[in-house]
């Protein structure tokens, strides 16, 4: 990874709620930076301001939030310059966004394959959406007769994969996951977990994975920052925060996490799968 | 397994049939719109040919037929068919049912997923707007609007039913899109870079859409109602057989033993009305698609 090609700089980011004595820092001067290629892991606990930093990198965190300060450089464009229309020929298209809970991130009256579709049509015009929604199933390792089907037919991790399939749609450069795993269960946690390392390498996607889990850590991010209270108390490569942490938060988030795999012996991996449900 | 090609409207077919009282009550619709329709034509092809249709016809030797063979409804005070003034009634019921709700929903529609997606000042307009509607006296209003309009006759009936019944329908359109605005699917679609106009009417309205349908059913029999009350009390329909004139002048000669005429109107009055109602009920529960079994 080269130092200079950052795709995404955030410098002394503020976001706020509220105003004088019921002001809420939720972002609190934070800064971090994500690499070409390079995944990226924003670890805190629920409040911590994870999520507010990644909604507020293409300006969609709640209409209440006021950015109060900082950059968001992203290709060296400051998304906060940025006008409405603008910053929706951003989203989608070069910035993709995955949601905590696959089960409600879709719409409940339109086939998945339109979904997708929708992603096609606004930012990539004549291009054959049937043919590009087939594709993108396929890149999930999903099967292309679940164009036609319903979000409430499918299951969870499906869900899931059709996210990514209509995150990657426009093959943008960044790739923000918000919790992408919370909300499945352990099995299939670790196939999404795959299927974005695989994606990653394959597409060459930057990602900004937002987590409270350090076991997702430590297998998929380069890098790590962790956030408390709107503010960074630590960051450095995944290495050196897992074996060397020096803030005692990240000491005690990393104990709050149940190991999935064990250092030792491979007892615990086993145990999870035996009461996971397959996928319908 | 995953069902092919099921959409939202397949199954609330699906359900619908399964409910024989909706079934009957949309027989009876149906019954009701063809009536329409061939009232319709009658009514054109005479006014294209100028030529007096049988339902206006005055022939005094007829007067007061009770039903038979010759008039199945019989026959009014001037020795009109009860049954052809009858079915022109529908048309000009179905027209007022119909022209209002074009009226009424587009206005409660929009408004509604303006004032509930933006919030802020817009929503504050809007529910200035609809509760200053909403607090005058309906009727008087409606009776307002009808004697300002210059064309005294349906012109009035449409204008006054239509511009002051979108209020129910845009307090709930609003408060739906409330609900669905905070939803993940919403910000999912924000996050794919959608327009605030696509995510509204593309992927919001949808969602709601049962609930519009369902207030059409419901608003549909209750605007023919009040055209009825409007002619009866003589600003509505002027010349042509509506159902509120019909009963006017029915009303005048009970006394006279005359009992077919308004026995029938309110019959298909209250059928009309009756169907539309259970109708919507049955909608409602069909196209919820969290009700699905």
């Amino acid at each position: 990874m080269s130092e200079n090609t950052n795709i995404l700089e955030v410098q002394n980011l503020r976001v706020h709620f509220g105003r004088g004595d019921e002001r809420v820092k939720a972002v609190d001067d934070v800064s971090f930076t994500v690499g070409r290629g390079e995944t990226v892991a924003l670890v805190g606990e629920s409040g911590s301001g994870k999520s507010i930093s990644a909604l507020s990198i293409t300006k969609l965190a709640p209409r209440a939030a006021r950015y109060e300060g900082g950059r968001i450089l992203f290709n060296g464009q400051n998304m906060l310059d940025l006008s409405e229309a603008e910053l929706r020929s951003v989203r989608g298209s070069q910035i993709s966004y995955i949601f905590q809970e696959p089960m409600v991130s879709f719409n409940p009256v339109f086939t998945i394959g339109w979904q997708i579709g929708e992603a096609i049509k606004l930012h990539r015009k004549g291009i054959d959406r049937k043919a590009e929604t087939k594709r993108l199933l396929k890149l999930v390792h999903l099967p292309e007769r679940l164009a036609s089907a319903y979000p409430h037919q499918m299951s969870g991790g499906q869900l899931q994969r059709c996210m990514i399939a209509m995150a990657l749609a426009c093959s943008p450069e960044l790739l923000v996951a918000d919790e992408p795993t919370t909300a499945l269960d352990v099995t299939v946690q670790r196939e999404i977990l795959n299927l974005l390392l695989e994606l990653s390498e394959k597409v060459g996607l930057s990602i900004l994975m937002i987590t409270h889990n350090f076991g997702i850590v430590s297998d998929l991010a380069d890098r790590v920052y962790v956030m408390k209270k709107g503010r960074l108390v630590e960051e450095g490569t995944t290495k050196n925060v897992l074996y060397n942490p020096q803030h005692d938060y990240t000491k005690q988030l990393m104990a709050a996490v149940p190991r999935l795999r064990p250092v030792e012996q491979n007892s615990l991996t086993t145990e999870n799968t035996e009461n996971t449900e397959e996928s319908k | 397994m995953i069902k092919q090609g099921q959409s939202l409207w397949s199954d609330a077919w699906r359900r619908l049939k399964k409910d024989r009282i909706a079934m009957v009550c949309l027989g009876l619709v149906v019954l009701f719109t063809l009536l329409a329709v061939y009232g319709e034509v009658v009514y054109f092809y005479h006014h294209a040919k100028d030529i007096t249709p049988a339902y206006q016809k005055i022939n005094l030797d007829l007067a007061y037929q009770a039903p038979g063979a010759a008039h199945w409804m019989g026959t009014d005070g001037l020795g009109r068919d009860v049954m052809q003034r009858l079915v022109q009634g529908v048309r000009i019921a179905y027209k007022v049912g119909i022209i209002t709700s074009l009226i009424a929903i587009p206005i409660g529609v929009l408004l509604g997923c303006l004032a509930g997606f933006y919030g802020g000042k817009v929503d504050d307009f809007v529910v200035w707007l609809y509760s200053t509607f909403a607090s005058m006296p309906g009727l008087l209003f409606i009776l307002a609007i009808a004697m300002v309009v210059p064309e005294n006759g349906l012109l009035g009936v449409y204008l006054g039913i239509g511009l002051t019944t979108w209020v129910g329908l845009c307090r709930l359109v609003r408060g739906e899109v409330l609900k669905h605005k905070e939803q993940t699917y919403v910000q999912a679609a924000k996050a794919l870079g959608l327009g605030s106009g696509r995510i509204m009417f593309k992927h919001i309205l949808p969602n709601i859409l049962h609930v519009i349908i369902v207030t059409f059913t419901l608003r549909f029999p209750a605007a023919v109602g009040t055209e009825v009350i409007m002619s009866y009390l003589g600003i509505g329909v002027q010349g042509e057989p509506s159902w509120g004139l019909m009963i006017d002048s029915a009303r005048m000669r009970l006394w006279q033993g005359m009992w077919w005429e308004m026995t029938f109107v309110t019959l298909a009055l209250f059928l009309l009305v009756l169907a539309f109602n259970l109708l919507g009920d049955a909608l409602r529960d069909a196209l919820d698609p969290r009700l699905d079994d």
